[in-house]
């Protein structure tokens, strides 16, 4: 009787951690310069052009800009929208800075250090990687009559999420570092009659990762 | 009890619902920012022929449905918050016919969009709506004479929708990113379209070469 128990509780924990996925995570970082940020200064998160590099896709963007709000040590985040705008055309597609040498020439072109003052904003966070399908393999087949339907069989795919956020300092008009992530993944569909997904999301733990990362990156001196 | 194979399931109600599927239809609706940029002594006429202020494509794409992209409003607001920007001094010559002259202006411009092109998720293989769109400015004297046809091209992508959002959103995303990319475009390079350099840079100083 109480071996049957042990035996449904390690059953249960095998499937509750299968059910995540099997996931390696790596996350990078590399400070260049000090951080810090004051009360009332703010960030802002854009994703790479198009024209130069690996933009990462909206809903990265989205999942990160809502990441780095939250929590004890949330930051200020100003919308990425907005600031296109108050700075348009120089963060378009086509004119964006590409590095960090071009940021100088950015800040000084009319009107663009008022308008980035007027907002507070003391970080700029480009934002290039994307998630990728590496390999995939296994069969899965489904049957479906009068009444009745079932599955058999197994299909699997592994997932790379690779992202690297970097930190520009407008108030001193130089790169503070990099912060990089990179999760593994693989997913498994065993399928007896009831396919039963396990799913590896890669992206939203690169999102978790990187967005924590940040905030300690950004808030912590030195 | 039949069996069938997943994908063949599935690629059988993809196809249903592409023969089955209704058109799209897309008005590109959006408010444009004016430039931050150091304005041009110029005074400018510009002329709107009413076909890019109603500007309309129409395209059945293989393997998707058939596509209306309605333009023409975004096409007027993004060209009067770009030339409220860029110049000194801006009319619009309404109730005038193109290529005749005006007076108390420096040069005047007649923007036009040529080509309109779009791709879908299923014609390229990738997962982006991708817009294309080539514009020809024509460039004329207060007298009417021409100084040059100056072709912009501009480009905007949108990833495909995840859940919530729309095939229709998505390419109207893509619009609006070409349009903007029109506008910079047209910023970056008018001190060195052609005709305009010899034209009226002898008439500006310096400092007010924004572009640079």
């Amino acid at each position: 009787m109480r071996s049957a128990k042990y035996a449904t509780n390690i059953l249960i924990i095998a499937l509750a951690l299968a059910a995540g996925g099997c996931m390696t995570t790596r996350i990078e970082e590399t400070k260049d310069v000090s951080t810090g940020i004051k009360k009332g200064e703010t960030v802002v998160i854009l994703a790479s052009s198009y024209h130069s590099t690996n933009p990462a896709e909206d809903s990265f963007i989205d999942c990160l800009s809502n990441a780095v709000r939250g929590g004890r040590t949330g930051l200020n985040l100003h919308p990425a929208s907005e600031f296109r705008d108050a700075l348009f055309p120089w963060l378009e597609p086509r004119t964006a800075p590409t590095g960090v040498d071009d940021l100088p020439g950015l800040l000084q072109r009319p009107g663009v250090r008022e308008r980035v003052r007027a907002r507070d904003i003391r970080y700029i966070i480009w934002i290039e990687g994307d998630t990728e399908r590496k390999n995939s393999g296994g069969s899965l087949s489904c049957a479906a009559g009068p009444g009745a339907a079932a599955c058999f069989g197994l299909a699997w795919w592994e997932n790379l999420s690779s992202y690297e956020a970097t930190v520009w300092d407008l108030d001193d008009g130089v790169a503070s570092g990099k912060v990089s992530t990179s999760v593994n993944g693989t997913s498994v569909v065993p399928a007896l009659i009831i396919p039963l997904p396990f799913i590896a999301r890669t992206q939203a733990a690169a999102c978790k990762g990187l967005s924590k990362q940040l905030r300690s990156f950004i808030v912590e001196t030195g | 009890m039949p069996v069938y194979n997943l994908n063949k399931i599935l690629q059988l109600i993809v196809s249903l619902a592409l023969i089955t599927g209704c058109a799209r239809s897309v008005t590109v609706l959006s408010d444009f920012p004016e430039p931050v940029v150091e304005p041009l002594p110029l005074a400018v006429g510009i002329r709107y022929p009413a076909e890019l202020a109603e500007y309309v494509h129409v395209k059945d794409p293989m393997m998707d449905a058939e596509w209306t992209i309605r333009l023409g409003e975004a096409n007027m607001k993004m060209f009067r918050a770009l030339f409220a920007g860029m110049f000194d001094e801006m009319v619009e010559l309404e109730g005038t016919t193109a290529g005749e002259g005006a007076a108390g202006v420096d040069i005047i411009i007649e923007p036009k969009l040529e080509e309109l092109e779009f791709t879908v998720p299923r014609q390229s293989g990738n997962d982006q709506y991708t817009v294309w769109l080539l514009y020809n400015l024509r460039i004329l004297s207060p007298e009417g004479s021409l100084i040059s046809d100056w072709r912009v091209t501009a480009y905007g992508q949108q990833d495909e929708g995840s859940m919530g959002t729309s095939a229709e959103e998505s390419m109207k995303a893509a619009a609006i990113t070409a349009l903007r990319d029109a506008a910079a475009s047209i910023i970056l390079g008018f001190p060195s379209a052609p005709g305009v350099e010899t034209h009226l840079l002898p008439k500006q100083t310096p400092e007010t070469d924004q572009a640079g």
